[in-house]
């Protein structure tokens, strides 16, 4: 696979879409910017108690974190009902690197939408703090949540009905991400192998931050793991062109 | 050595239901292979276990390619659906041959030759939603065929055609297989269309490959009908005359029982020496 070209190509996919449904795109932006915000207020008056780090970082992490737990099975979920993925199956040479591009795009997509927000969150919070945020929760929790969410992907190759749970599911990582653990004894290291849990911490560089990359790894790995052997399966079942 | 060499394939669903039951098949470079059979034969399995959307419980598929590897393989599958529909059709070309690593220099040629030739070429910066149906077949076809394939994989490629559409698809065909070498293999229940464009024809029932039993064909018809269009030499109307009625102007009308083999070997005959075509086929009670 020439992924300069793909990666191109899905860009250009996305572009034409967005722009050719403009009014669309225009609606979905205020309406995010709009319930960010009232998220934002919203957390910080109820669990947060006007910790303004906190309940920021909560409403700028809800769309990061459905979109990188979602994206794999929501691209499937939707060409399954295109009725395109047979399509795709037969155009790319592997549908995991194809998702990994589509993943890779998915997120500056997603940052771009956000962009407002991360703007007014840098302006107020500071810009060392957004990047150190970014640098050290945003990027682990992203790749870990998608390896995750490969295996949500596969499992929808094998068993189509689980679309509806890919919501639910997504609600519950939605929750687990702006969970703290406690930051004493063992939990200062375990808690870094869980890097989609307690991401709305933004304060300082937290000690062995970098173990939340190398944990984000292995649940890509993981994740790629699961989904090949699912979707050998979907392919023994003769599964991958049912809608 | 054979393009395509199946031996023994079995492709088992959940049921269990075999899809296909030990079938073998060979195809080589300039063939065109129409497999016929009723619905639920393993026609479409076929074509699935051989690009990869389906993984085959036994036998073997071994490619007759330099380095044993799957050729470049185009397919059009009946009933799934090939293209976004909120692109326009070149966007969904251009995007699918991304995906298929064409290189990016000769893309624009490539898309207009291809374009062009299904008849899409006015039509390519329209939606591909907005499409009428044939030419949403058109958009698949043509995608099937990005990259120049070495090897045809279409299901029932004409469902839905027009006439005129039909005849310029069978034209194609017929010469891409000629000038490009490339092979065939296609499902049809359409038996003119099968019988214009294959160089050979086989029938699938319950998964398996079996002997040319027209019978089977036209179910419970007793008599089949063949229209044919061509010179046909005095010696084969002599030969053929039990069956034969000239209608004049190159029309001739071939008739017989389902179950009498002799008139598909005339038939097969006419159609391999004396270059006749079929315009139609028909069963009759």
């Amino acid at each position: 696979m020439n992924v300069q070209a793909v990666l191109k190509a899905e860009i250009r996919r996305v572009w034409v879409t967005q722009r050719r449904y403009w009014f669309s795109t225009l609606t979905n932006l205020i309406v995010f910017g709009v319930v960010s915000v009232g998220a934002w207020v919203a957390l910080r008056k109820a669990f947060f108690g006007g910790a303004g780090f906190d309940a920021a970082s909560a409403a700028l992490l809800w769309p990061l974190v459905l979109a990188s737990f979602g994206i794999a099975s929501d691209e499937l979920k939707k060409d399954i009902e295109l009725g395109t993925i047979e399509q795709i199956y037969l155009s790319a040479p592997s549908v995991l690197r194809l998702l990994h591009l589509r993943s890779l795009v998915s997120f500056v997509e997603t940052l771009a939408f956000t962009a407002p927000m991360l703007l007014i969150g840098g302006y107020y919070l500071g810009w060392t703090t957004l990047g150190r945020w970014m640098a050290t929760q945003i990027v682990p929790l992203w790749v870990s949540l998608y390896g995750l969410g490969l295996i949500l992907a596969g499992l929808l190759l094998v068993y189509r009905r689980l679309g509806t749970l890919t919501n639910l599911l997504g609600m519950i990582v939605m929750a687990l991400a702006v969970v703290t653990p406690p930051a004493r004894g063992i939990w200062v290291w375990l808690r870094h192998l869980f890097p989609m849990v307690g991401a709305s911490a933004m304060s300082g560089w937290p000690e062995g931050w970098w173990l939340r990359y190398v944990a984000a790894m292995l649940y890509l790995l993981v994740g790629a793991w699961a989904f090949r052997r699912l979707e050998a399966k979907a392919k023994r079942l003769g599964l991958i062109g049912k809608y | 050595m054979p393009l395509l060499e199946v031996e023994q394939l079995v492709v088992e669903y959940p049921g269990p239901v075999r899809a296909l039951d030990g079938l073998d098949l060979t195809l080589r470079r300039g063939e065109i292979v129409c497999m016929l059979g009723a619905n639920g034969a393993g026609k479409t399995s076929l074509l699935k276990a051989l690009c990869g959307l389906v993984l085959p419980k036994e036998g073997q598929i071994r490619w007759g390619t330099p380095n044993g590897q799957r050729p470049r393989l185009g397919v059009l599958l009946e009933g799934s659906r090939a293209f976004y529909w909120n692109l326009t059709g070149w966007e969904n070309a251009a995007y699918f041959a991304a995906l298929k690593g064409l290189p990016e220099d000769t893309l624009d040629e490539h898309l207009e030759e291809l374009f062009r030739l299904v008849g899409l070429w006015d039509a390519r910066n329209r939606l591909a939603g907005d499409y009428s149906s044939g030419m949403k077949k058109r958009l698949s076809l043509l995608i099937a065929l990005l990259g120049e394939p070495d090897l045809l994989l279409l299901d029932e490629p004409t469902a839905g055609m027009d006439r005129v559409s039909v005849v310029e698809f069978e034209g194609y065909l017929q010469r891409i297989v000629q000038e490009e070498g490339i092979g065939i293999l296609c499902t049809t229940h359409v038996l003119s269309f099968a019988f214009t464009v294959a160089s050979r024809m086989v029938y699938l029932e319950k998964g398996k490959l079996r002997d040319w039993e027209w019978s089977s064909l036209f179910g419970r018809h007793r008599r089949a009908v063949f229209l044919l269009a061509g010179e046909m030499p005095e010696e084969a109307v002599a030969q053929y005359q039990p069956y034969l009625q000239h209608f004049g102007q190159g029309r001739w009308q071939l008739e017989g029982a389902t179950d009498d083999k002799e008139v598909f070997k005339a038939l097969e005959e006419l159609l391999a020496q004396q270059d006749l075509e079929v315009l139609q086929v028909y069963g009759v009670d």
